[in-house]
């Protein structure tokens, strides 16, 4: 049982220890088998979601990663083309989600063409957040872009010039696909601000995970 | 000056500002408390009678008397004391005098024979503490009590063993078997029962003042005031004579189904033995043995549940055959109310509802639903007539409660006990008022020849479930047993419907049929046999599918812990289970509550569930397994895991299984069990013959089964052809060299030699290049961490049984050195404990005396290797080492003692161990932040309670400095002060975490289960999960 107040506390965890989240990410993927350019997103997080589990931070992380089952239509039955990694907190018996990320791949091949995928990366993506498929404890949410052809400048373009046409429904002030506050130093991480009607702003940690090169942090955007 | 009982007691025990629900000054507290506290009936017969001061209650449950003596009063102190043992509700009673507090226990037997001993004599007194001098003491009392410490430290005089209900029980047993067995002609067991049930509801009239000496001598009946009295007439043609008279008359004013036998036919069957034996029960003679007690049975105080539960008790092991048919598992009282408290939640309006109990044996769900029903009545009635008052009461009985049972003596002892449970909502005047002018007791026996509809003796299965009756709640404790008749209504009613029924377990059928006679919204809760959720045979597997898919499961008790002691006669661990009609959404959750074993609960049957032992599960992930044709294993992880335990156990899983190895086609290994000789009856066509690779044959229960054999630890058979059971293992292939073999005890050694071996042990072969890998898997296998694994998914190990099922074992993760987390090093890793292995085997060959020694260090060593290869984290192995060290040898044990490792209590080192960890983890996150966290720990032995007390501080500020009013007591006293209303009935000392600007406290037992270096960790999360689950405020 929790008596008292608990705001006073927040402070003690920076960010509410959504860095280590993301350095979780980040690392696990720069030793992770790299998807091909047609692999959907379903399998590779799946594969991904149990490298992360195997990862040393995520043992020290006080967080515990969901066994969630990909959805399932439910009139046919079929795998849907979209799963998630959601965070619980460990030490909590609730099965409480505090942070998510949403799976997308980018420049993916299908047909032998390339597609951007930067439309569904916002609007099956991003929109969730913000239509409110999360509790309200979520305070910060995650993107994920599996850039299939390793070209993650080309992405981050995409997806930026997707958000600002979708800036309303986003409900962003400025629609822009800005620096990471968390991470400043890496141009592959990537923040938004959503104005979701609560006291503090909900930001948005884009992550853009290259398929073909184990690399160190970029430079600074 | 102020004497010492001048001033407030309260104040003295630190309950000063206490109020409802934590504490009743008064019976009108209970009235006017909302909701009604529990047992609220009970609790204002205590304020009658036992004219209390105060009760305490924890947990939902009451659980200190009080009472101001007015002064030396040794005679209203007896009495006082025969009042709380007869009534057994509250395992404690304080007296408090001018001068003194005696602490008394109702959890020990009066005393036999002798004078009366004067109260700080008495058997029941624990402690003796003086007001002034003991002031200290008096102020921890109830920390100590809430903690358990206070009966730890007091154990011996609290034996649930020697409670009324207890007591009763044997006695009334022994009562039962004597009047069976008291004459030479054989008495009807059914008039037998009825003659008791009769008799004792006589004893509750006049007990409770219902009737007496006028009502006797209205019917002619001189000189006697009691029963007692006629039972004791020297003359015992009289006795039999004024009893049946007596009979007939309440039988006429009463009505009922009670007195509706045929008595003249019955009386004929009655000896003079029988009403000795009758006299000297009802006189508290201990029937046994012929030693009187200090005084009988009190049946006016005396709960009626506890006569109800008694009762089934009685009935379902009134004889080993009949216990053995019936399916016997006897709901204590307890047990029924915690499955009431949750049945019922976020349930009102009870009034309005139907309950069905469709085994209701003697009626227990259904007294303790009617007490319920009727304190809702009394309040929405607060100026009820007596007549109301009887026509309401009797409505609840009529067209609230309903029962079904297949035993004739169960239904009627229903009857009688709610008779008993409606008397008792009256007072004894409103009765005797009436008692001329109408029959007070309703009909509730269906009868053919009419009467109620209350209780119907039938088969539940033979009930049609299109009945237009539905139920907003079936409750019960259906029998638990394996049907052997394969016409048996229940397993008919299953293969009917092609529905899945393991083991053709009666109570299955109960968990599938109960939910087609709800309301839409009606609720099942049923205790159940663990195996419903815990087993892994391909059957049960089916049903939980099948079963789950089909019924949102909503709450599960897991009272497994509790089995040795609380419910020895249950074949299997218990489950209270709540479910609904309707199928899960796919965000449904469980909420999985696993209370464990501690002091309060083995000395005072009080439950307590920690926070700790408390979890949701998602109903989608166990169904996902089970879909994919996966074992659920999250029912045991959640056991006795900690949500660290989760995390590892989720690694570990994604490794490949043993299993993977053998598993399919063309595999490299195998696996087997051993032969299983033929039993004495097993005739020629149940025998074959085979032939083994060897005459080795390998003993389970050779002393030094761990690690690696030799071949002379083999016993020789006198040939390779053996006679073998037909349905035996043929695959001898497992019989040879190089193997693995492991015990149903989960022993395991490697052979590298032929070796035969029986049922109990499996063999994993493979080829002679294999060698190396079998040797590893043989170090893996004895290593801690298999153990940690096992214990957290095994079906058994932990809950039932200490055995290890093949699929148990086959489940175990191994990956071979190609997926083994440790990349390039396992191949490095295999050969170095391949080393260790030949070192020790060349050990053993020169020094046999020693070979235990040898191969505990060998394991040691090999151990470290083998965390290695898992790539073990040093803080996994935290968890590993205290699920060995502590949590494996206090699972399920008979009894609370010292030699528990979760019931110690914990060291100094060990908390300062404990809180170093918890602020190292706790910094790590902090690490970025402007703060760091210093932690110090608070003891009160005494109480046996903790604080540990984190200051939140800048980097670089030192940690403040303490005062000597820095102690528990002070600490507790303030918090409670500040909290107490948002605490309930829970215990501020049951892992409370009190956030203030710069301190952060946690409360906690000083017992070690919660001073593990786990528990550290898990602490650590739980403070990181309330900060980052804190909800997010809305725009204003």
């Amino acid at each position: 049982m929790t008596l008292g107040d608990v705001d006073a506390w927040a402070e003690v965890f920076p960010e509410d220890l959504v860095p280590g989240i993301i350095d979780l990410v980040w690392t696990t993927w720069a030793t992770f088998p790299k998807p091909s350019p047609k692999e959907h997103e379903v399998p590779i997080t799946r594969r991904f979601r149990c490298a992360l589990k195997q990862a040393k931070d995520y043992i020290r992380l006080p967080v515990r990663i969901d066994r969630e089952p990909a959805e399932d239509d439910p009139a046919t039955a079929q795998e849907l083309g979209r799963i998630d990694l959601r965070f619980s907190p460990a030490g909590s018996a609730l099965e409480e989600v505090y942070f998510a990320f949403e799976c997308k791949r980018l420049n993916a091949t299908e047909n032998g063409t390339r597609r951007p995928r930067a439309s569904e990366y916002v609007t099956e993506g991003m929109m969730r957040f913000v239509t409110g498929q999360y509790g309200g404890a979520m305070r910060h949410g995650g993107m994920i872009g599996y850039v299939l052809d390793g070209d993650c400048d080309h992405a981050v373009r995409l997806v930026g010039q997707n958000i600002a046409a979708n800036r309303v429904e986003l409900r962003m002030q400025n629609g822009e696909l800005g620096a990471s506050s968390l991470r400043r130093e890496n141009a592959m991480i990537r923040e938004t601000a959503h104005d979701l009607g609560r006291s503090d702003v909900f930001r948005l940690h884009h992550l853009f995970l290259s398929a073909m090169i184990p690399t160190a942090p970029p430079n600074t955007p | 000056m102020a004497t010492a009982t001048q001033k407030d007691w309260k104040k003295e025990f630190g309950i000063g500002g206490w109020a409802a629900p934590a504490f009743f000054g008064s019976r009108q507290d209970v009235d006017a408390a909302v909701p009604p506290p529990p047992q609220a009936h009970a609790l204002r017969r205590a304020f009658d009678r036992l004219k209390l001061t105060g009760v305490v209650c924890f947990d939902n449950a009451p659980t200190v008397y009080f009472r101001e003596a007015q002064g030396p009063d040794a005679a209203a102190e007896q009495e006082l004391l025969r009042l709380f043992w007869n009534q057994g509700l509250v395992p404690i009673l304080v007296v408090i005098t001018g001068t003194e507090v005696r602490i008394h226990s109702s959890l020990t037997l009066p005393e036999r024979g002798g004078p009366s001993p004067t109260p700080d004599r008495s058997n029941s007194l624990v402690r003796t503490l003086n007001r002034v001098a003991d002031a200290s003491e008096i102020r921890q009392f109830i920390l100590s009590v809430q903690s358990g410490e206070f009966f730890r430290a007091n154990s011996k005089s609290f034996d649930p063993k020697q409670r009324v209900d207890r007591e009763l029980l044997r006695n009334l047993r022994a009562t039962r078997e004597q009047l069976a067995g008291g004459t030479e002609r054989a008495i009807d067991p059914l008039v037998l029962d009825a003659f008791l049930c009769r008799l004792v509801f006589t004893c509750y009239l006049f007990d409770r003042n219902i009737i007496d000496q006028e009502y006797l001598e209205d019917i002619g009946i001189r000189d006697a005031e009691h029963l007692r009295d006629i039972l004791g007439r020297k003359s015992r043609t009289e006795a039999k004579n004024q009893l049946y008279k007596l009979f007939g008359q309440l039988g006429h004013d009463l009505n009922g189904n009670l007195f509706s036998d045929d008595l003249g036919e019955e009386a004929q069957q009655i000896t003079a033995k029988h009403l000795d034996t009758m006299n000297a029960f009802f006189r508290g003679t201990d029937v046994r043995h012929g030693q009187q007690s200090l005084w009988p049975y009190d049946f006016g105080v005396i709960p009626i549940e506890t006569i109800s539960a008694i009762y089934e008790h009685f009935l379902k092991t009134a004889g080993e055959g009949a216990k053995k048919t019936a399916g016997a598992f006897y709901t204590p009282r307890f047990l029924a109310e915690m499955l009431l408290d949750i049945s019922l939640e976020e349930r009102p309006n009870l009034l309005a509802k139907r309950f069905l109990d469709p085994a209701c044996g003697s009626g227990i769900f259904l007294v303790a639903l009617f007490n319920r029903l009727a304190e809702e009545w009394s309040r929405k009635n607060p100026k009820a007539g007596y007549d109301d008052r009887i026509s309401g009461l009797t409505r609840i009985l009529r067209t609230n409660l309903f029962g079904i049972d297949s035993n004739r003596t169960a239904c009627r002892i229903a009857a009688f006990s709610l008779y008993l449970a409606f008397l008792d909502q009256l007072s004894p005047p409103d009765i005797r008022r009436v008692l001329k002018k109408i029959k007070i007791l309703p009909p509730l026996v269906a009868e053919e020849t009419g009467g109620g509809e209350t209780i119907r003796c039938a088969d539940f299965f033979e009930l049609p479930e299109e009945d237009a009756t539905r139920y907003d709640l079936v409750v019960g404790n259906p029998p638990w047993k394996s049907e052997t008749d394969t016409k048996s209504p229940a397993v008919v009613w299953c293969a009917e419907r092609g529905l899945p029924h393991p083991d053709r377990q009666a109570a299955t059928a109960f968990a599938w049929k109960a939910p087609r006679h709800l309301t839409d919204d009606g609720r099942v809760c049923f205790v159940l046999p663990h195996g419903i959720l815990f087993n892994h045979g391909p059957t049960a597997l089916d049903l939980q599918q099948r079963w789950l898919s089909a019924h949102q499961v909503e709450v599960v008790l897991n009272l497994a812990d509790f089995q040795r002691f609380l419910f020895e006669e249950a074949e299997n661990p218990a489950l209270v289970i709540r479910f609904i009609r309707q199928p899960p959404d796919s965000t449904a959750t469980v909420r999985y509550l696993n209370p464990k074993t501690d002091w309060n609960v083995t000395q005072a049957e009080m439950v307590s569930i920690y926070p700790e032992d408390q979890t949701q599960i998602r109903l989608s992930e166990v169904l996902s397994d089970l879909k994919a044709g996966d074992v659920p294993l999250v029912w045991k992880e959640r056991y006795w895991g900690t949500p660290r335990d989760w995390k590892l156990l989720d690694r570990l899983r994604l490794f490949p299984k043993l299993a993977d190895i053998f598993g399919h086609d063309g595999a490299r290994w195998v696996v087997g069990q051993g032969f299983q000789k033929p039993g004495a009856s097993d005739g020629p066509s149940d025998r074959k013959e085979i032939e083994l690779p060897t005459r080795n044959l390998m003993e389970a229960r050779f002393k030094h089964f761990r690690l690696f054999l030799l071949e002379e630890d083999c016993d020789k058979l006198p040939s390779t052809r053996i006679t073998v059971r037909s349905r035996s293992n043929t695959n001898t292939e497992v019989f040879r060299g190089p193997h693995v073999l492991i015990t149903d005890g989960f022993k395991s050694a490697f052979a590298a030699f032929d070796a035969a071996f029986r049922q109990s042990v499996r063999g994993i072969g493979g080829p002679k290049a294999d060698t190396k890998l079998l040797v590893f898997l043989s170090a893996y296998l004895n290593s801690p961490l298999a153990s940690y694994y096992l214990f957290h998914t095994s079906a058994n190990i932990g809950v039932e049984r200490a055995k290890a099922e093949s699929g148990d074992v086959t489940r175990l993760p191994f990956p071979l050195p190609g997926d083994a987390p440790c990349g390039k090093r396992a191949d490095e890793l295999v050969s170095r404990v391949n080393e260790l292995y030949h070192e020790a085997a060349r050990k053993v060959n020169r020094d046999t005396a020693d070979r235990a020694g040898i191969i505990k260090t060998s394991i040691g060593t090999m151990t470290e290797l083998v965390f290695d290869y898992f790539d073990i984290d040093p803080i996994e192995r935290i968890l590993i080492e205290d699920t060995i060290n502590v949590l494996m040898r206090s699972a399920r044990r008979r009894k609370a003692s010292e030699r528990i490792p979760t019931l110690q209590a914990s060291t100094k080192p060990a908390r300062e161990q404990y809180t170093r960890l918890l602020c190292e983890t706790l910094n790590q996150w902090a690490n970025g932040s402007a703060y760091r966290v210093a932690g110090r720990v608070l003891t009160s032995p005494e109480s046996g309670l903790g604080v540990v007390v984190l200051d939140k501080l800048k980097k670089g500020e030192a940690a403040p400095s303490h005062s000597d009013s820095d102690g528990v007591i002070p600490v507790l006293e303030r918090l409670e002060r500040v909290y107490r209303k948002d605490l309930g009935t829970l215990s501020m000392v049951r892992n409370v975490k009190v956030f203030e600007p710069k301190v952060l406290y946690l409360t906690k037992p000083l017992s070690q289960r919660f001073w593990t270096r786990t528990a550290a960790l898990n602490d650590a999360d739980s403070i990181a999960a309330a900060v980052l689950g804190r909800p997010t405020k809305e725009r204003v």
